[in-house]
C-alpha cells in the first residue's frame, strides 16, 4: 500500500510497504513478464552462495536469563552491524520507496514485488553511503510478494549472503534494516532486533518492528545471512511478516533472469490461472476473479490437458503455449474434471501493466 | 483496514513472554536497571502518569520532558511516595525541563562515560517497577532530527489594518483556538505581525505541540487565544499517520531535536522523560520522544550533563521561548537572556 506524504514536493514521495492485509491463504504464483519467449536475451544469474546457517552457538536458549546473557546475543550482533547495513539499500519507484538488499557483488537486489510491481522498469537504488544509481526490475512474483532487481552500474557491491533456513528455529534472534518512512538524508539503514515467532514455507514473522519504507528490506540471521524480505505488518508492534527467503531461492531462475528494461509495446499473454505439473497436464490450483481463465468457467482441480490440440506437459509447458499466442486469440482447452472430459474456449487476454 | 490476523495455522509459535520484549527477556534485565531504579521516578499531572524522570541532584532536582508537563505536578519517588514538584526551567530546544521537590539525599542518576552506545547494542528503560518499562536496541548512531513544520490551520490576506483571516480549517489548531473568520491577527508569540508572509515565517519557528499566542482584533475588541501548532503531515489523509497511529501513540513533540540517539524501544509517550540504560546499567541518555512505530529518540548523555548545567546555571539558563533560536540540525547553546528576578515557571 501507499504512503502519501504532505511534505514538501522533493520528498514527497509515496511510500511503499508494509500493506496491512490478511495473510495469503495459498502461495499464488502470479508471475509478471518471467517468461523466456520475449525478445530480450535472458541473462541467467549463477545462484548466489547459500550457506547452510550454523546455528549461531553461545546463545542463551529458550531465553537469555541475565545480563550475561544478553551480553552473548549483543556480542553476536555487534560484529554483523556495518556489513548488514551497507548491503541495505533504498528502493524508488516513481513517487514510491521500498528498500532491498544486495545479494551479490555484481548488484543484484531482493526486493519485495509490491515495491516494484512491474518487471523491466527503471527504478533507483539509493546505497547506504547515499549513492543514487540506476537499475531496473527482474522478475516479479506478485502472489508471494517476491522482487529482484539489477544495478546498472558494475560494481563490485558489499553483498550479503542467503541463508538456506535450514537451520532456523522458532526463537531464533534477528535483525532487520531498511528505511522506515522512505530513505533519508544523513540516516543511516534503520537496525532493529527480534525474536522469529513462527515461520512456514510460506511466510515468516518476527517481532522487529517494521514501518511503511522497509518493505522489501532484509531480516538477517545474527551470522549476517538473509533470512527474509520485508512485505506486511499488523496492528501490534510484533506483528511483522516477511518473506521467506527460500520462496526466492525456489524461484530463483524466474526472478532474475530478465536482461534489459521494457521497452513500449511488449504485453504478456496470460488466461490468468496458477497451477503445478500433473500427470495428465496442468492442474488448476487458482483461477483469479474475472479473468479468461474465470469467465471460461474453469475451476480449481481441472487439470488442462490440452491446449489447441497440443498435449499440455506441466504448468510451465501450458505458459509456454500461453505466452506462444496474442493477446485476443482464442483458444481451445481440453479439460479433465470428475472423471470426465469437456472442451472449453477462452480468449487469451493481455496481463495489465502499470 | 484489514490487520494480519495471528492464526499460527498449527506451527509452533513463540509466546508472548519469550519475544524481545516479552517478560522472560525483561526478567534478564532485572539486575541491568537495578541501580539506575533508584533514580529514576514517575511524573503526574492531577494523578495521571505524564512523564518519566531522572534525580540529578541529591536535594532534588529532577530532569523530564518538558513540552507535556503542567502547572500541577507532583513526582512519584521510591520510598517517598508522591510529592509535589515545581517547574524551575526548561531548555526549548531539547525539551527538557528540571524540576524541584522538596527532598534530599535523594539518589543521583549515574551517567556512561566516554562514547555513546554502538548501534545493535541493548538499551532498557529503568520504571517505577523492577523490572525495566521496556527494552531494545540503537538503532541508528547520534544524529540530528530536524524539526516538523507547523501549521495553524488558517488562510490569511492582507488588510488594511494587518492580516485578516479568511478561512479557518475545520477542525485545525488554530478552529479549536477559536480564531475566526474576519479575524485580524495583531501578534502572534509575541511578536507584531505586519502581514501573511511574516506571520508565515514566524509560524516557522514553532514545532508541532508547540503552544503560541495569538492576539486578534475582531471588531471592536481585543483578544486572545492560544493555538497548540499542529503538523502538517500529521492529518488522517496520510497513509503515515495511520500507520503510526495505529502502532500506539507518539509523544507530541516527537522532532526538533539537536542530536538523539535512535532506538527500537516500543514506549508509550507517558514512559519518555526518564533514563535509558545501556548493559553496564549506566544511563547513556534521556528519552525524549516517542515518535512512531519503529522509533524512539533519547538526547545522550554527554548532551544531557551540558544541558542540566545550564537549566542549574543561572543567566545561562535558557527560559521558555518562542523557538528563535529553532535552526535545522544546529548543536548552539541558547542565548543568553537577562535572568530573572525569580526562577521562571512556565506558564
Amino acid at each position: 500500500m501507499i504512503r502519501y506524504d504532505n511534505r514538501s514536493k522533493r520528498n514527497r514521495q509515496r511510500r511503499h510497504t508494509v500493506t496491512i492485509a490478511g495473510y495469503l491463504t495459498a502461495i499464488a504464483s502470479c508471475w509478471l513478464g518471467s517468461m523466456a519467449a520475449l525478445a530480450a536475451e535472458p541473462v541467467t544469474r549463477p545462484l548466489p552462495p547459500v550457506i547452510h546457517a550454523e546455528r549461531p552457538s553461545g546463545l542463551p536458549e529458550p531465553v537469555p536469563r541475565s545480563a550475561a546473557d544478553l551480553r552473548a546475543i549483543e556480542t553476536r550482533v555487534r560484529p554483523i552491524v556495518d556489513r548488514v547495513r551497507q548491503c541495505t539499500v533504498g528502493i524508488i519507484v516513481g513517487d514510491a520507496q521500498g528498500s532491498g538488499v544486495i545479494v551479490s557483488e555484481h548488484g543484484l537486489v531482493l526486493t519485495a514485488a509490491h515495491v516494484v510491481m512491474t518487471p523491466r522498469r527503471k527504478v533507483i537504488v539509493v546505497l547506504s553511503d547515499g549513492r543514487h544509481l540506476e537499475a531496473h526490475t527482474l522478475g516479479v512474483n506478485v502472489g508471494t510478494d517476491c522482487g529482484a532487481v539489477q544495478i546498472a552500474d558494475p560494481g563490485p557491491f558489499p553483498a550479503c549472503k542467503l541463508s538456506d533456513m535450514q537451520a532456523l528455529r522458532v526463537g531464533d534472534w534477528c535483525v532487520a534494516t531498511g528505511h522506515p518512512g522512505g530513505y533519508q538524508e544523513g540516516r543511516s539503514p534503520v537496525l532493529r532486533l527480534g525474536r522469529v515467532v513462527e515461520f512456514h514455507s510460506g511466510m515468516l514473522h518476527s517481532d522487529c518492528p517494521l514501518l511503511g519504507g522497509d518493505s522489501g528490506g532484509p531480516l538477517f540471521d545474527l551470522n549476517g545471512n538473509v533470512i527474509g524480505i520485508h512485505s506486511r505488518i499488523g496492528a501490534r508492534t510484533s506483528l511483522n511478516l516477511h518473506v521467506p527467503v527460500s520462496l526466492f531461492l525456489r524461484d530463483w531462475d524466474r526472478l532474475t533472469r530478465i536482461a534489459a528494461p521494457q521497452t513500449d509495446g511488449e504485453s504478456q499473454s496470460m488466461l490468468g490461472l496458477d497451477g503445478q505439473d500433473d500427470p495428465h497436464g496442468a492442474r488448476i490450483t487458482l483461477v483469479f476473479p474475472r479473468s479468461p481463465a474465470d469467465q471460461a468457467g474453469l475451476k480449481t482441480g481441472d487439470v488442462v490437458a490440452a491446449f489447441d490440440s497440443q498435449n499440455v506437459t506441466g504448468f510451465q509447458g501450458l505458459q509456454k503455449l500461453i505466452q506462444a499466442r496474442r493477446p485476443g486469440s482464442v483458444v481451445k482447452l481440453r479439460i479433465l474434471r470428475d472423471q470426465s472430459q469437456r472442451e472449453v474456449r477462452a480468449t487469451i487476454a493481455a496481463r495489465p501493466r502499470e | 483496514m484489514m490487520l494480519a490476523s495471528s492464526a499460527s495455522a498449527g506451527e509452533r509459535r513463540l509466546s508472548e513472554s519469550h519475544l524481545k520484549d516479552g517478560a522472560l527477556v525483561h526478567e534478564a534485565f532485572r539486575e541491568v536497571v537495578a541501580h539506575a531504579n533508584g533514580a529514576t521516578v514517575a511524573i503526574l499531572d492531577s494523578g495521571r502518569q505524564i512523564a518519566l524522570g531522572v534525580i540529578v541532584s541529591p536535594d532534588g532536582l529532577i530532569l523530564t520532558k518538558a513540552s507535556d508537563l503542567s502547572d500541577n505536578l507532583q513526582c512519584r519517588i521510591r520510598r517517598h511516595g508522591l510529592v509535589p514538584a515545581t517547574v524551575v526551567s526548561i531548555h526549548n530546544r531539547y525539551d527538557l525541563a528540571l524540576l524541584k521537590v522538596e527532598l534530599s539525599d535523594l539518589p543521583v542518576v549515574t551517567w556512561a562515560e566516554g562514547r555513546d552506545p554502538a548501534v545493535g547494542q541493548w538499551l532498557a528503560t529503568p520504571g517505577m517497577e523492577d523490572l525495566p518499562v521496556a527494552v531494545g536496541i540503537v538503532s541508528v548512531g547520534r544524529r540530528p532530527i530536524p524539526p516538523e513544520k507547523g501549521v495553524l490551520g488558517i488562510q490569511l490576506s492582507e488588510g488594511n489594518s494587518g492580516p485578516k483571516v479568511t478561512h479557518v480549517v475545520p477542525g485545525s489548531a488554530a478552529a479549536r483556538a477559536g480564531v475566526q473568520i474576519g479575524d485580524v491577527i495583531m501578534r502572534a508569540g509575541d511578536q507584531r505581525v505586519e502581514n501573511p508572509q511574516s506571520f508565515d515565517q514566524l509560524l516557522h519557528k514553532f514545532a508541532p505541540g508547540d503552544s503560541v499566542s495569538v492576539v486578534v482584533r475582531r471588531g471592536s475588541k481585543q483578544l486572545t487565544v492560544r493555538a497548540v501548532v499542529a503538523r502538517a503531515t500529521g492529518t488522517p489523509q496520510t497513509r503515515g499517520y495511520w500507520m503510526n497511529r495505529m502502532s500506539g501513540r507518539m509523544s507530541r513533540r516527537r522532532a526538533g531535536f539537536p542530536q538523539a540517539i535512535q532506538h527500537d524501544t516500543v514506549l508509550n509517550p507517558e514512559m519518555c522523560g526518564g533514563p535509558v540504560v545501556d548493559l553496564s546499567g549506566k544511563a547513556v541518555g534521556v528519552n525524549i520522544a516517542r515518535a512512531g512505530r519503529v522509533e524512539t529518540y533519547a538526547v545522550p548523555a554527554d548532551t544531557v550533563k551540558l544541558l542540566i548545567h545550564e537549566l542549574r546555571g543561572g543567566p545561562a539558563a535558557a527560559l521558555e521561548r518562542a523557538g528563535d533560536d529553532r535552526v535545522d540540525g544546529e548543536d548552539s547553546r541558547p542565548k543568553v537572556p537577562p535572568a530573572p528576578a525569580a526562577a521562571p515557571r512556565r506558564k
